[in-house]
């Protein structure tokens, strides 16, 4: 995916909440979220973001920006039905979410991100104003 | 000149604990709590191993690895999970050197062996990587499998 969303808050949870179908997974994702492990890099003309969320569909990934702050979610469809006979457990499987403050130095409407084996990456350009400006030099 | 000084950054892109905090009671009505996954005590990757009747079935999650760069291995009852992770950002020549604001994912190569309860048969497997997601179907051994033995009634 590489389009960036700009909804409002309360209607994108309120569009969550309807859509889910089973009574049992509404209340546990409702209860709990994973927050993806992320790695941040900064390179001169823009912020590169890599958010670890195997198991998401590209359709499931929801990016918004409001008021300074860059939400990412994804929806994720439980793999641990009630019945199944568990030999190990070591991980949960629930939508990812985690948000990030960005400052006046980002060009919002040119933030772009695609998913791919399970990692988001995020591309956050800077505005001109905070990036490096070669002078050049006039030879005289 | 324009200097670009790492001095403005924290404000300009945060990551930040009390922020997800925040955000997670603004998105789920005050219900919701945010975690980390938490690390497998036992090793990496962190599986999740289920038993049907016919075959088990291992989950691991294993975002940003390369279907080229997992080998899985089995023998008798143990199988074997070993691979790397590179990180996409920062080494490749191509790109620009970054500076690292922040630094959670990991890197490097892994191995995780697991020895299960019956034999497997190592002709059938089958490893699925979609989406960051490995599952490998693990078909029970047919000496493994419970046989009905037919009686047979002598008159």
């Amino acid at each position: 995916m590489s389009d960036q969303v700009l909804q409002t808050q309360s209607a994108s949870a309120a569009n969550r909440d309807t859509e889910q179908a089973a009574p049992e997974s509404v209340a546990h994702r409702r209860n709990h979220f994973y927050r993806p492990t992320a790695d941040v890099v900064e390179y001169p003309d823009a912020f590169r973001v890599l958010l670890d969320m195997p198991g998401a569909k590209t359709d499931d990934v929801e990016i918004q920006v409001a008021e300074g702050v860059l939400h990412v979610t994804a929806r994720i469809d439980s793999r641990q039905e009630p019945g199944k006979k568990f030999l190990l457990r070591e991980y949960g499987v629930a939508d990812y979410r985690r948000s990030f403050q960005v400052g006046d130095q980002i060009e919002v409407q040119h933030i772009t991100a695609d998913y791919a084996e399970g990692v988001l990456s995020l591309h956050l350009p800077k505005v001109a104003a905070v990036q490096p400006r070669k002078i050049p030099v006039n030879v005289g | 000149m324009v200097r670009f000084t790492s001095a403005a950054l924290p404000s300009a892109l945060q990551l930040r604990t009390e922020m997800d905090r925040l955000v997670s009671s603004l998105f789920s009505d005050g219900a919701g709590s945010v975690t980390a996954k938490a690390a497998s005590p036992v090793g990496f990757p962190p599986l999740n191993l289920w038993e049907e009747e016919s075959r088990y079935v291992a989950e691991a999650e294993l975002p940003g690895v390369h279907a080229d760069d997992l080998e899985i291995s089995v023998l008798g009852r143990e199988v074997a999970i070993k691979g790397r992770r590179t990180s996409a950002l920062g080494q490749d020549g191509a790109e620009p050197q970054g500076n690292w604001i922040s630094r959670e994912r990991g890197e490097g190569e892994f191995e995780r062996r697991i020895r299960l309860p019956l034999e497997v048969d190592a002709e059938q497997i089958e490893a699925n990587l979609t989406n960051g997601v490995l599952t490998l179907a693990l078909p029970k051994a047919h000496s493994a499998l419970p046989r009905q033995i037919k009686v047979n009634a002598v008159d």
